[in-house]
């Protein structure tokens, strides 16, 4: 019996019934040979079963209830979908209106370069904090959480 | 390929007929629910991600082809939602230090007995329930989607490969890790429960 043989990867293959004709073959004969292997896959087995976290019963009148719920979900998304191609539309004409009919007395100072960016940064920190939790990307790429990675 | 009789709901429910397209929801409903629960180990949440792939599903079926079938579709969009969520809530975890990844006590909330267990149900089972959820925690998203469609969905291999856009040796690799990892959590249990 070779040392070799002994792979646990294809223990989990095995039990799985993953595994091609020849290569399950050829690990049942390892099995047959090798005391350790065959405790090992015992284990697995113990294991797996200890897994088996069965099935969410799940009644009619509760299928009903759910299939109600999305109905009444698509018909809400779908409805906010026009609102909101009316509230751009309406804030472009606001938006439109105020450069036309604002002086140029009361324009805004042009502020130096600097300081404009600063606010800019500032402003896109704000933002980013308020869609932090939901923005997967952003929260995987924070230094902090990369920092606490690297420690474990 | 989807089913004829699939197909037509299909065609009726893009044609804006909303019958159609509850009863489709009401045939896929259960075992996307199950496979969100398996996947979350909670239930509120598995309904929650059920529903917004039936969403997606709404606002995609001008798209829809039917090259695989419909429940395909299904899985694999679950599949996805779930993992961005177990994502997320990890790295929410870590965010407000409520608990390391690795070391501290499981939720209480997400280790509580199931309340569809019957009274007659022995402490040591209750514990091993609240072992093997807190275990089936501990592993990676993506460890966690493979296990759970290998092991309680009955997925080949090929088939989880399709359905998480993964090669098939990743496939085996979290598979693996997530024996691995469910080996070592369960340690002391298994000698307890014995052979």
């Amino acid at each position: 019996m070779k040392r070799t043989d002994c792979q646990p990867e294809r223990l989990t293959l095995y039990h799985y019934h993953e595994l091609e004709e020849t290569e399950r073959q050829r690990v049942a004969d390892h099995l047959a040979a090798c005391p350790a292997c065959r405790e090992e896959l015992e284990d697995l087995n113990r294991v797996l079963r200890l897994a088996d976290t069965g099935r969410l019963e799940i009644s009619n009148l509760e299928r009903q209830q759910f299939t109600q719920r999305v109905s009444v979900a698509g018909r809400r998304r779908k409805r906010s979908r026009i609102p909101a191609w009316g509230l751009a539309l309406s804030s472009a004409t606001a938006l439109g209106l105020a450069l036309i009919l604002l002086r140029p007395g009361i324009t805004p100072q042009p502020q130096p370069p600097q300081q404009q960016s600063s606010r800019i940064f500032a402003d896109i920190d704000m933002l980013q904090n308020f869609d932090m939790l939901d923005d997967l990307d952003l929260l995987e790429n924070l230094d902090l959480l990369q920092e606490m990675g690297d420690l474990g | 390929m989807v089913e004829r009789s699939e197909q037509i709901l299909l065609e009726q429910a893009r044609a804006g007929d909303e019958e159609s397209f509850a009863r489709l929801v009401d045939t896929h409903a259960a075992r996307l629910i199950n496979l969100g629960w398996r996947m979350t180990g909670s239930r509120d949440q598995a309904e929650d991600l059920a529903q917004e792939a039936f969403l997606r599903l709404h606002r995609s079926l001008g798209s829809f082809r039917g090259d695989s079938s419909l429940s395909t579709w299904l899985y694999r969009t679950l599949s996805r939602l779930a993992i961005d969520h177990l994502r997320r809530e990890k790295l929410k975890r870590k965010i407000f230090f409520f608990r390391s990844a690795d070391s501290e006590q499981a939720d209480p909330v997400d280790i509580a007995p199931d309340p569809g267990t019957g009274p007659g149900e022995t402490l040591l089972a209750m514990e091993t329930g609240q072992r093997v959820r807190h275990a089936l925690q501990q592993l990676s998203p993506q460890q966690r989607a493979v296990f759970t469609l290998r092991h309680d969905e009955g997925l080949s291999l090929q088939e989880i490969a399709d359905t998480l856009q993964l090669s098939q040796g990743t496939v085996k690799a979290h598979l693996h890790r997530a024996v691995t990892s469910l080996r070592e959590e369960l340690h002391d249990l298994r000698e307890r429960i014995g052979s």
